[in-house]
């Protein structure tokens, strides 16, 4: 095996931030960011781009990142759920989630935000059937969705009075 | 994965890398990458072609619509044209997956997989649409119907790729249309997909395309209900009648299948779910 | 009684920040200096013997040990109730995916590559997949001269001519299925040798303390040298309760030296974990000419697969359960837990409790439609209410709210008015009311153990082994302790993450933690408060503890807030003295064992009971079911979180309506087809209904402020609410799970014919 020979160097745009780093292009986005990057907010469920608990953003669209390659991100625009908040100030959707009890056992939750983040910015006042579109690619075991759906429509609040201020 | 991996900025680079042996394309990634991973695929070298931009848009031109093999479904649901003029295509790229399925699968890739469940290829294949093929030697054209050999299998040679498909531009007098049943309402593989496609003249069906999917190992267009469709009004269709003239060519079809029983039966509502918009499309 | 601060308000959850933000640690998520990889060697045959030659896979490069049986240096074994699993098959294998090596390599891509070079050679066995072919003398055995490893009986009344006093009958057989917990985590963990050598093992359990005995008797270490962390959990939902990765890294750990972690796939974990019991049921069911239930007959055969897990206790409930929460004088019932070369089965919410409703309650309705009776009327007829009488001969005495469940959720739906239908898409309502016993039961003893200690920063730790699983026990528990303690929420510190530090709290199962560790904290927090107000008496020289009380961390004197001592103060008091104000304290559930031979006794205690109604569309062609609405009526007791009760109903009427509808292990010779999420169904956002929640109190005295345990029973009504609602739409009688397309349309068919 020669792991060595296969790296080449990466750079792109990572959570607002320009890097350059060593990586096997094959290795799948979820490996580079977890095992590579130290990532750990981003979680696999079935690596099958079924579950979205890998979720990420890329050039502000959603996408599994169980079913990306790291040579497909060169260039790109990525952000993952540790990107989201500011210091210790929470994204508004994140407290969003909190305040509507939209988190139970969390596995999930770090794809559903980003999935509502990216909804919200484009659709900033989302109608339901658009925040339960945003959200399919995101499984929950626990929650039925309901209080995952409360939670968008209350960010959506939020960054309305955010933005007003 | 320790594949190397090709990243050509252009379609000519592109053809060229994969003349070598051994490599493998990768489009959008989200069947390849699960294939890779549990090592039912094992490529010497992979050619992504995510930065190959000439192969990424939606032509509409006077006659012809031609869709870049890397372009996404998303980028299908974004237009505004797809939508107001192809519901069939734009219905089937909103029900694919879900989104971050339809941000990262692409036509060619849809296309160019086979899979039996592959929802684009029925609704081109009621367009009658073309596959364009780019290799060494220049470009070639086949219809999707001949591209398609079987599942997980199609025409490309070895050093192809797929550019793009291509179909004429609908007209005005023409109404189509997709419905899918799958086992949830999101992210579902389907069970059964029906595209239809209409020509009426004067409330009048001219010319009829009804395509299936996931029915056997090959999608394709079901020329009895065709025939049964044409001449008759829009207006008073008989659908209950329609659907079993289909019910009866799928069960001739497949009749040897464990899974015949309840497909026979199915594809009679996927079928009217998908004439019932053509119908209502036809009343606006 | 005095207005409650704390409890009965929507706290928010004290461990959602760390969800939010992608911080909170779930066991993958450690990566420790110096880790090697762990990968498992799973039977591929049901029932086989086996020899295993790991030779060359030892010599692969990069791999440090393959354990097999042979390495186990304990008992080579565990299990929940009977030690049955063996830590790595020794001679025999009883069902795909046993583990039968441990190949420990320094990556992860090496372990699997090598795991490919153990060689196990199986000698095939005959195999039995049907429980009731199993039961036969002539069946091939798993374990053991039988393949029934418990049988439970019910009599009440008498069965001669119980029958024929009726009006009418109703007699069928329904097939509940086997399905996953498909919890989203799937099973991780890493261990690795403390200083002092401590094993210890970070794991998402729900049974932290359990774990650690099964631990330390598989590998023969004391207790005390192994040390459970528990990280986040992922979703449980009983299928975290048997061991999967625990002995297996402890085991690498203690004999490499080195960090070992290991994850499993998606696929892995529908190999590796208990599934929910399918059962078979015939029911026989008869009511006099008024409505009146006179006389049930069940016999109830649970299919263990390959172990017992908690088979017996699940039959037990399942029989218990047996006649819904309905009042019947004449009762037969035989269940039974069988093994076969399945997949093993354990612990899925629900428990027994859920798989019965398939039958009593379709059969209930049944009935009200063979005597022209509304589904309503025949459940409020019969149903319990407070001195009522089980079939096990329990009174019920309190907290019996069913009747303002049924009520609530009819109104809620409008059950009786008719919804339009279109000709292929016929539309139904359904309602389906259940109950459910919380707790261990029949007698053994379902003890919680909980410490509360002031501490120098002036707040609370409590300490209990109650494991958060997601269903927010670290918040209601708090809330519990703060409402003991009379102080705020943010006073209290929740430990319940290290076995080394806290006393044992029982399985985190059963809808039990709120009841039982509720009570045990809440009696160990009411005694704390008493000890600091005696102890504030004497340091603010005061004649009594009377018109004492804590405001804000500070103990004050209600007419003369003036005088007083901050919480801080209070423990350099404390301190000062030599006194420890730390309480611990063990709440014991009452629950008296059943007659062997009748099932006489009061085997659970308490009940919570719901009532739930939905209304579906279902597609004639396809046979495609839509559930539109859901009305969730539930009894807590007394509600001591409700946006966290929403929350488990909601979760929970998503769990049941999956079950129903869409979930499919595809099993085929005991192999799991459908092993991933891609054609393991479950629903997603689009899938679900409007869920409209009714929280119906009724405290319940034995419990902590009156709260009632609801992890379970906000699943159960959902399927049988759906199998009515689709029975009212088209007229078919769903007799086998799942109700998928393919099965309604098949039922569609026969009706026409
Ligand atoms: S882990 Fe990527 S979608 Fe499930
Ligand atoms: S909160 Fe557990 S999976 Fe969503």
């Amino acid at each position: 095996m020669h792991v060595e020979a296969l790296k080449e160097k990466i750079s792109f745009k990572l959570n607002g931030k320009e890097i350059e780093v060593e990586a096997d292009p094959s290795m799948r986005l979820i490996d580079f960011l977890r095992e590579v990057l130290g990532l750990t907010g981003t979680k696999e469920g079935c690596g099958e781009g079924e579950c979205g608990a890998c979720t990420v953003i890329i050039d502000g669209s959603t996408a599994n990142s169980c079913l990306v390659l790291t040579s497909q991100i060169k260039g790109k625009e990525l952000y993952t759920i540790e990107g989201l908040q500011k210091g210790e100030e929470l994204h508004p959707i994140q407290q969003a989630f909190i305040d509507a009890g939209a988190v139970q056992c969390g596995f999930c939750t770090p794809g559903m935000v980003l999935s509502a983040k990216v909804l919200l910015d484009k659709q900033p006042e989302p109608a339901e059937g658009d925040i339960k579109r945003a959200i399919s690619g995101n499984l929950c075991r626990c929650t039925g969705y309901k209080k995952i759906e409360t939670a968008i429509k209350m960010a959506s609040d939020y960054m309305k009075k955010d933005g007003a201020e | 994965m320790n594949i190397k991996v090709y990243t050509p900025d252009v379609l000519d680079e592109a053809v060229n890398f994969l003349q070598q042996d051994g490599g493998h394309i990768i489009a959008g990634g989200t069947d390849l990458i699960i294939e890779l991973r549990k090592e039912k695929l094992k490529p010497e070298f992979l050619v992504d072609l995510t930065f190959v931009n000439e192969l990424r848009g939606i032509l509409v031109s006077d006659e012809t619509i031609e869709i870049g093999a890397m372009t996404t479904f998303e980028d299908l649901i974004n237009s505004e044209y797809i939508k107001a003029e192809l519901p069939s295509l734009w219905e089937c790229a909103i029900n694919m997956g879900a989104c971050q399925i339809q941000n990262r699968a692409t036509i060619g890739g849809n296309i160019c997989n086979a899979a039996a469940a592959a929802d684009s290829i029925p609704v081109f294949m009621a367009l009658e649409a073309e596959c364009i093929i780019a290799g060494a030697d220049g470009i070639r054209k086949m219809s999707i119907d001949s591209f398609i050999l079987g599942t997980g299998k199609n025409s490309l040679q070895k050093g192809e790729l797929l550019k793009a498909v291509a179909f004429k531009r609908p007209q005005k007098s023409e109404i189509n249309s997709f419905a899918k049943l799958g086992k949830r309402n999101a992210l579902a593989i389907s069970t059964i997909a029906c595209a239809v496609r209409v020509k009426v003249d004067n409330r009048i069906i001219t010319e009829a395309f009804v395509s299936t999917g996931s029915l056997g190992s090959k999608a394709g267009r079901e020329l009895g209900v065709e025939v049964y469709l044409m001449g008759k009004s829009i207006t008073d269709l008989n659908i209950d009648e329609a659907a079993e003239v289909l019910s009866a060519e799928v069960e001739e079809r497949l009749k040897s299948r464990a899974s015949i029983a309840y497909k026979k039966h199915a594809v009679k509502g996927v079928f009217k779910e998908a004439i019932e918009k053509c119908i209502k499309r036809a009343n606006q | 009684m005095e207005q409650l601060k704390v409890v009965g308000k929507s706290e928010l959850r004290v461990d959602a920040k760390d969800k939010v933000s992608g911080k909170a640690i779930y066991p993958a998520d450690i990566y420790m200096e110096n880790m090697v990889y762990g990968y498992t060697v799973r039977s591929t045959m049901p029932h086989a013997e086996i020899a295993v030659d790991k030779k060359a896979a030892e010599a692969y490069p990069g791999v440090l040990a393959v354990f097999t049986a042979e390495d186990v240096t304990g008992l080579n074994h565990h299990g929940v109730v009977f030690k049955d699993h063996e830590v790595f098959c020794s001679k025999k294998v009883r069902r795909i995916g046993e583990p039968i090596a441990f190949v420990v390599a320094e990556t992860m891509t090496a372990a699997k590559a090598a795991a490919k070079l153990v060689n196990v050679e199986y000698k095939e066995l005959p195999a039995v997949f049907d429980p009731i072919e199993a039961m036969k003398e002539d069946a091939p055995k798993i374990h053991g001269d039988s393949n029934i490893l418990y049988h439970y009986k019910l009599r009440k009344g008498s069965m001669d001519e119980a029958f024929s006093k009726c009006a009418v009958v109703v007699e069928s057989t329904y097939e509940t299925s086997m399905v996953d917990h498909a919890f989203l985590q799937p099973e991780a963990g890493v261990a690795y040798v403390e200083e002092d050598g401590t094993i210890t093992l970070v794991v998402a359990t729900q049974y932290p303390h359990y774990d650690r005995e099964e631990v330390a008797e598989a590998l023969g270490l004391p207790h005390d040298r192994i040390k459970i962390l528990t990280a986040a959990v992922g979703g449980a939902f009983g299928g975290r309760e048997d061991v999967t990765v625990q002995i297996h890294l402890t085991l690498a750990a203690m004999k490499l030296n080195r960090p070992i972690k290991t994850i499993y796939t998606r696929e892995e974990s529908f190999e590796a974990h208990s599934k929910r019991h399918p059962m078979k049921m015939k029911y026989k069911t008869g009511a006099l000419a008024d409505g009146t239930l006179y006389a049930m007959e069940a016999e109830i055969v649970g299919d263990s697969g390959a172990h017992a897990s908690w088979a017996l206790n699940v039959l037990r409930k399942a029989g218990v359960h047996a006649t819904g929460p309905y009042t019947i004088p004449n009762v037969k019932v035989d269940s039974y837990a069988v093994y076969t070369n399945n997949p093993f089965t354990g612990a899925m919410r629900g428990f027994g409790a859920g798989q019965v409703p398939m039958a009593y309650e379709q059969q209930i309705d049944e009935i009200a439609k063979r005597l022209n009776m509304s589904p309503i009327e025949i459940r409020l007829k019969n149903c319990f209410k407070v001195g009522s009488e089980t079939a096990t001969g329990q009174v019920l005495e309190e907290s019996v709210p069913l009747t303002e469940t049924i009520l609530k959720a009819a109104e809620a739906m409008n059950f009786e008015a008719k919804d339009q239908s279109s000709s292929r898409k016929k539309k139904g309502k359904g309602i389906a009311s259940i109950f459910y016993g919380t707790g261990y039961g029949n007698g053994f003893p379902d003890v919680s153990n909980a410490r509360a200690e002031l501490k120098a920063d002036g707040r609370i730790y409590v300490y209990a082994g109650a494991t958060e699983v997601g269903q927010g026990a670290k918040t209601a528990l708090s809330q519990i302790a703060a409402e003991a303690v009379g102080v705020q929420l943010d006073a209290i510190v929740f430990i319940n993450e290290d076995t080394s530090k806290t006393p044992d709290s029982g399985t985190a199962a059963a809808s039990r933690q709120t009841y039982n560790t509720g009570n045990g904290i809440k009696i160990a927090c009411e005694q704390l408060r008493l000890e600091m107000l005696e102890l504030a008496k004497e340091v603010l020289k005061l004649n009594t503890t009377v018109g004492l009380r804590i405001n804000n961390g500070i103990v004050e004197v209600k007419s003369l807030p003036g005088r007083n001592i901050s919480l801080e103060a209070l423990y350099a008091e404390a301190a000062k003295r030599g006194k420890n104000l730390k309480i611990d304290r063990t709440f014991v559930a009452h629950s008296v064992r059943m007659d062997d031979e009748t099932g006489q006794g009061a085997p659970y205690w308490p009940y919570t009971f719901a009532a739930f109604g939905v209304e579906v569309e279902v597609d004639t062609d396809t046979g495609k079911v839509d559930v539109l609405n859901a009305v969730c009526a539930q009894d807590v007791g007394k509600a001591v979180n409700p946006m966290l009760i929403e929350g488990q109903i909601e979760g929970g009427f998503a769990m049941g309506m999956s079950w129903t509808l869409y979930e499919d292990l595809g099993l085929q010779q005991g192999k799991i087809k459908n092993n991933n999420f891609s054609n393991y169904i479950i629903p997603t956002s689009l899938d679900m209904p409007e869920i409209k929640n009714i929280i119906v109190e009724a405290p319940e005295s034995t419990a902590p402020f009156g709260a009632k345990g609801i992890g379970e029973p906000v699943m159960i009504p959902a399927m049988p609410a759906i199998l009515n609602a689709i029975n009212d739409a088209v007229g078919i009688r769903i007799t086998k799970l799942p109700a998928s397309p393919q099965e309604i349309v098949r039922l569609l068919k026969e009706k026409q014919a």
